[in-house]
Formats: structure tokens, C-alpha cells, sequence
């Protein structure tokens, strides 16, 4: 510990930290900087603002199991409102940064310098290698120091504005890179994200949350006086009126007027102000924008309205067309990117939908960030329905959000809103509606096809499947075509039982034709069972080539016959002309197996996933129709 | 739509079993009465359709 006094002020100065080479002095903002035994004054520096940080000077805290105290404040701000970084020091002798950014802490440590690497060659979304890990760009942006307080590592100039980038890694990994003001070696810190809770500070160290809320929560619209409720008020940088319609913002704790935007043309449909209640967890609506995108000339637009929770913080609601999406930022760093094609996230491969130039059009209620009407991003969705990945990137950020098809019936049974009409068309992300129709009727399918197998096996095995007859047949030359003298007998034959008799027929004929009429007698009965079959052998060549037609065979299966004896009458059919003897051959089985309706109850059992399957892919079909990213 | 299958196999149980063959393209018929017998006893019938086109 050393003590001294103030060289501008005189008033007592105290350095705690062994680190640490500046105190900013309590009573005057001095920057007292020590030089061996003596102090030095090195310029003054903003006292620090109230703002909701629920940390202070002296809070002691656990990382990695190892003890930090807080031993110095800096206030820095790019623009968007101030933002806290903590220097805390360990008990190891460690020392390192405590960023807070919409609730979330970030515990850096100082990595060196990052030799070769310029400013110019890191774009938000640029996914690079540094430290044995993979980043991605999620901000780059440059702000001075505002304001300091307590033991500082090194003196802070005020008048520069350093410039900075922002990553993230898998897993919570946060970097930054600090160029100062410079383009080139910056110096680089590592860390991780953490919860409040995660710092293991006592809850009664924590400082209690800045009365700027007070303030603010019951304000009025500086333009037409209109009562602005403010539900987020330590939070909201900008509020657009609901009444006429103003843009004010709210970052220096004091309504002040920005513009004025054009009303969106409808209420929206969740209130601000309501309380619903998603994913186990009450969220208030506080902020409403209408955005949209212009494809091939045709304006689409869809709304967000963006919900609070004071310890989950902020997440979205995207309306569009009737269907809803509950969006949740996720780190770039835990996103796998192939640009425009795919993503992958949380073990889940997304595919790349469609990319738009998206463009706010209307403002109401409460944000976090300054918005404004006419602000754009380059959006960009990935789908693996029922959830998306969007990607929104600046020229100065990056954004990445994770999204969830909700039923409307959840949102409007979570918001109690009125009834709104049917969904129209078909979101990138929502879920079709028969693809468990189709996994259901494969599933049963297979069943069924299993249970065919069986029967169709025990009917095959039981099958007598007997060649009963086999026999020539020469119809004599001098014959009469479908006369007396044209018919023959078989010698009788048995048919042991009841069955199914399958009759093969085959003749060697050349340009010719032959019928054969086959009446099966049962010779106790007398029933008869007819049958005619035509045999044609044709061929020639002509300027085409050779040519052949007709079927020296044939063969059907004649119905169940009961068991008895049978004999065959055959009745010869010919072209009139020369006598000629012809030859035929018949053969007759007894029960043979017939699987041709085995393939035709297969058929019928693959209709229902072939139907299933028709109506899902014609839903995937209408549903990428509206890609303009190749489609699947 | 589930139920289809086991729909489909109880008819084509039902079809195997009964034998029934809906395109066999056969005629039924009854030798007549007076038909005569042949030697071995086999009824030489030489009516009904002869065949042909």
C-alpha cells in the first residue's frame, strides 16, 4: 500500500493495488500517476455517472475459485450510451477486466499483443483464428473514456477515441482487441461471459440500481405531452411516442426529442405494456418496430415487438403474416457459418433461406439501442423448422439470434390477446405440419409389409404347387378347325384338394396362329371350367429391320376348383388352308403360389407413405418456393 | 390411415385363401346328362365353346 496527497488537490490518495500505476483522486478527478515515491498529476478525467451497475469500488468477488477485489471504474461510450469496465485484481497477483454489457459480464485478461493484425481487415461476421481458437467479429467500434474512478493499470486520455473489436468464441469465450489509436497490433484480451451470479459476490455488496428509473418511469412525451410509461427505463436508450409518433431519446437520463416518425398504420397486436408469459419466464412488451424487405419490387413487411425481463433481459417476438417467432440472441462464436449456405448451431444443421436488405420502418415504445426509422441490416435466415438461425449484420456489428416457430394459439393463450386471423402462407421456419405423418405411416407401413412377409410366407409353404398334366398335343392334319376332329382328351388326373389350377401353354409356331379352348371336366360332377388361350408367332424384316410379334406361350390361373378327378379337353383353333399337323404343349398345376397378389398388397400398404410423403414434400416445395438462397 | 394396412392384409389373406382370381377369363359350365362315357369312364363331351375368335 502506498499513500500520499493529491498534487493538484492535496486530498489523501491511496494505492491498494500492486498493479495498479494510477488513482484517480476522489475529490477532484485528478489522475494521479506514482513515480517511484512521489506522485504525479496526469490531467482530470469525468467523475463516473449513476448507471444500473450492480457493481462498486471494493467489491470482492470469486473466478476459477481464486479471490478479486474491484479495485478500479472506467466509463467508456461509442456512441450507443456509457457503458462499465471493472480492473479488478486477484489474489494470485492476477489482474484483469470486468465488462458489463446488457447484463451479461465478461472477465477478461490481458493477452498480449496481437502482432500483425490490422483494424481494416476485421469486418462484423469475419470469423478468424487467433490463440489456438476460432472468433467471430461481433462489433467493432471506437469510443473515449469518459470517466474513471478508483486504481487504474495505466493513465487514460480522455480526448482519444480508441477504436475496439468485439468476438466471441464457442462455449461463453469472449475476446477483444484494444488498437488504442492505432490500426495495427492491438492488444488482446481474453475471457469469458458470465452471469451476475457467477462472480460470487455477495448480494449484499451489491450496489442497489441508480434512481434514473424514478425519473423516468412516469415521463412525458417532450412534443405532445403525451404520458410515456416506461417499463425499462435504466435500460432504454430511445422511446418512440405512441401518440405522435416521436423518436426521443433517453440516453443522458432526460427525455429529448429526435425526430418525428410516421405512426405504423395499425395498433399493435400485443399492447406495449403487456405481460405474457413464454418459456417459464414473464416477459413485458416494451418496444414495437415494423421492418421489411423489397424483393423484386414487392414490399413485405413483418413486425417485432421486443420483451423485457429485468434478470433474462431482452428477447423478441416476430410477427409476420399470422405466424409468430420467439428470438433469443445467441454468441456469433457458438455459430459454425458457411455464409449464405448453411449453419450450424447446437448440434442442429440450418439451411440458408433467404437474405434481404431489412429496413426499420416504425418505431414504438422502448429500446436498448439507438434506434432510428431507416436503419438497416443485412438479414440473413437460416432454417431447421421449427427453429431458425437470422443473422442481422451492420457495418459496425453483428448480430446473431436463435429462433422458435410458436403456435399463434401459445402466443395469443401467453399475451391474452383478441382473436387474429389464420396464419397465411408458409414461414421459413415453421414446422410442417405432415412430416410426422409421413415417419408415422413409414413406421406402420413396415409393420404391415412385416406381416405380409409372414402370411404370404405360410401361404407359400402351404402351398401343393403339383404339376398335375403335362402333355403334347398333336392336332392331326387333317383336322377342322374348332371341330370334333380338333379335340383331345387327357387321361384322367387327380386334384387332391381344393386349390387354384395354373395353366402353361406354349407352342412352336412361325408366322402362324394357334387357339387352344381347354375345358376342365370334373368327372363326378360334370362341372366344366373353359378356358381359351391364342399362341401367334410372327416375323419379317422390312426397311426398319427385322420385326417379330405375337407369343408362342401363354399362361393364366384359373379359379379354386374342388377336389376331384379331372380330365383336360383341348380344342384346336387354325388358320384355314393347307393341312398341316400342329403341337402344342400343355402342363397344369395344382395350387400353385400366386404372388402376384403378394405385389399388389404391397402396393396398396406403400400408398399410405407414399401419400404421406407427397403431402409433406409439396409442403417443403411451397415452403422454399419463397427462397431466394437456391431453395433445398 | 394407419388401419389401411391391416385392411389390405385381411383381404389378401381373404383372397389367397378362397382362391379367387377375378381375371382368370374362364367360362363355367355342366357336361349335359346324356353325355356318354369312354371306356376308362371319362365323359367324352365334345359341345359347349370350341373356342376360336
Amino acid at each position: 500500500m502506498t499513500q500520499g496527497r493529491c498534487p493538484s488537490c492535496g486530498a489523501d490518495v491511496e494505492f491498494t493495488a500492486g498493479s495498479a500505476q494510477v488513482v484517480v483522486c476522489g475529490h477532484c478527478q485528478t489522475v494521479v500517476a506514482r513515480r517511484g515515491a512521489s506522485f504525479e498529476a496526469h490531467g482530470k478525467i469525468g467523475r463516473i455517472l449513476p448507471t444500473d451497475s450492480p457493481l462498486q469500488l471494493g467489491l470482492e468477488g470469486r473466478h476459477q475459485r481464486t479471490g478479486f477485489r474491484i479495485v478500479g471504474h472506467l466509463q467508456k461510450d461509442h456512441g450507443a450510451g456509457p457503458w462499465d469496465e471493472w480492473y479488478v485484481e486477484f489474489d494470485d497477483g492476477r489482474n484483469g477486466w470486468l465488462s458489463e454489457s446488457e447484463g451479461a459480464f465478461h472477465m477478461l485478461f490481458d493477452a498480449g499483443v496481437e502482432e500483425h493484425l490490422s483494424l481494416s481487415d476485421l469486418h462484423p461476421g469475419q470469423r478468424l483464428h487467433l490463440r489456438e481458437r476460432a472468433w467471430v467479429v461481433e462489433e467493432r467500434g471506437h469510443g473515449p473514456v469518459l470517466a474513471a474512478g478508483g486504481q487504474l493499470p495505466a493513465a487514460v486520455a480522455p480526448t482519444q477515441a480508441p477504436y475496439y473489436v468485439d468476438a466471441t468464441g464457442p462455449k461463453g469465450a469472449i475476446l477483444t482487441l484494444d488498437f488504442g489509436t492505432r490500426d495495427t497490433d492491438p492488444e488482446a484480451f481474453v475471457g469469458t461471459r458470465l452471469k451476475l451470479e457467477q462472480l460470487g459476490i455477495d448480494t449484499g455488496q451489491l450496489r442497489t440500481r441508480a434512481r434514473r428509473k424514478v425519473d423516468l418511469q412516469q415521463a412525458r412525451c417532450t412534443e405532445c405531452n403525451g404520458p410515456l410509461e416506461l417499463r425499462a427505463p435504466d435500460k432504454s436508450l430511445r422511446v418512440g411516442c405512441p401518440f405522435c409518433g416521436a423518436l426521443l431519446d433517453v440516453s443522458r437520463g432526460k427525455l429529448s426529442f429526435l425526430r418525428l416518425l410516421e405512426k405504423p398504420d395499425h395498433a399493435p397486436i400485443i399492447p406495449l405494456g403487456a405481460r405474457g408469459t413464454l418459456k417459464d419466464t414473464e416477459w413485458t412488451c416494451i418496444g414495437f418496430l415494423v421492418r421489411s424487405c423489397t424483393v423484386e419490387g414487392v414490399r413485405y413487411p413483418w413486425e417485432e415487438y421486443l420483451l423485457y425481463n429485468r434478470s433474462q433481459g431482452f428477447t423478441w417476438l416476430m410477427y409476420s403474416n399470422g405466424h409468430w417467432v420467439f428470438l433469443e440472441p445467441v454468441a456469433a462464436g457458438d455459430v459454425s457459418l458457411v455464409p449464405m449456405v448453411s449453419a450450424f448451431f447446437d448440434g442442429r444443421r440450418y439451411k440458408a433461406f433467404q437474405n434481404v436488405h431489412a429496413v426499420t420502418e416504425t418505431v414504438q415504445g422502448e429500446f436498448y439501442w439507438e434506434v432510428s426509422a431507416g436503419e438497416w441490416a443485412e438479414a440473413t435466415e437460416y432454417v431447421a423448422p421449427p427453429y431458425s438461425l437470422n443473422v442481422d449484420a451492420t457495418d459496425d456489428e453483428v448480430t446473431y439470434t436463435h429462433g422458435e416457430y410458436l403456435t399463434p394459439e401459445a402466443v395469443k393463450a401467453a399475451f391474452q390477446l383478441p382473436e387474429v386471423g389464420p396464419p397465411q402462407g408458409i414461414l421459413p421456419s415453421q414446422p410442417n405440419p405432415f412430416s410426422g405423418s409421413v415417419k408415422s405411416a413409414t413406421l406402420w407401413s413396415l409393420v404391415w409389409i412385416l406381416g405380409l412377409l409372414l402370411l404370404s410366407g405360410l401361404f407359400a409353404a402351404s402351398a401343393l404347387d403339383k404339376v398335375v398334366l403335362e402333355r403334347t398335343v398333336t392336332v392331326p392334319a387333317e383336322s377342322v378347325s374348332g371341330a370334333a376332329s380338333a379335340m383331345s382328351f387327357s387321361p384322367p388326373f387327380e386334384l387332391p384338394k381344393r386349390g387354384n389350377v395354373k395353366v402353361d401353354l406354349s407352342a412352336s409356331l412361325n408366322n402362324d396362329w394357334l387357339g387352344i379352348q381347354g375345358d376342365l371336366i370334373n368327372q363326378g360332377t360334370g362341372d366344366v371350367v373353359g378356358f381359351y388361350e391364342e399362341l401367334s408367332s410372327y416375323s419379317g424384316s422390312d426397311s426398319d429391320g427385322a420385326w417379330s410379334e405375337g407369343s408362342p406361350s401363354a399362361s393364366r390361373t384359373l379359379s379354386v376348383l374342388p377336389a376331384g378327378t379331372y380330365v383336360l379337353r383341348t380344342t384346336a383353333s387354325f388358320e384355314a388352308g393347307a393341312p398341316k399337323a400342329r403341337t402344342f404343349n400343355v402342363t397344369l398345376t395344382h395350387d400353385p403360389p400366386r404372388g402376384g397378389w403378394f405385389c399388389v398388397a404391397l402396393v396398396l400398404i406403400l400408398l399410405g407413405p407414399v401419400f404421406a410423403f407427397i403431402r409433406s414434400h409439396g409442403f417443403e416445395t411451397r415452403r422454399w418456393a419463397d427462397s431466394n438462397l437456391g431453395g433445398e | 390411415m394407419k388401419w389401411f394396412g391391416g385392411v389390405v392384409l385381411v383381404l389378401y389373406a381373404l383372397v389367397m385363401m378362397t382362391g379367387w382370381a377375378p381375371f382368370s377369363g374362364e367360362e363355367r359350365d355342366k357336361v349335359p346328362g346324356n353325355v356318354r362315357r369312354g371306356p376308362s369312364g371319362v365323359l367324352l363331351w365334345t359341345g359347349g365353346f370350341q373356342g376360336g375368335k
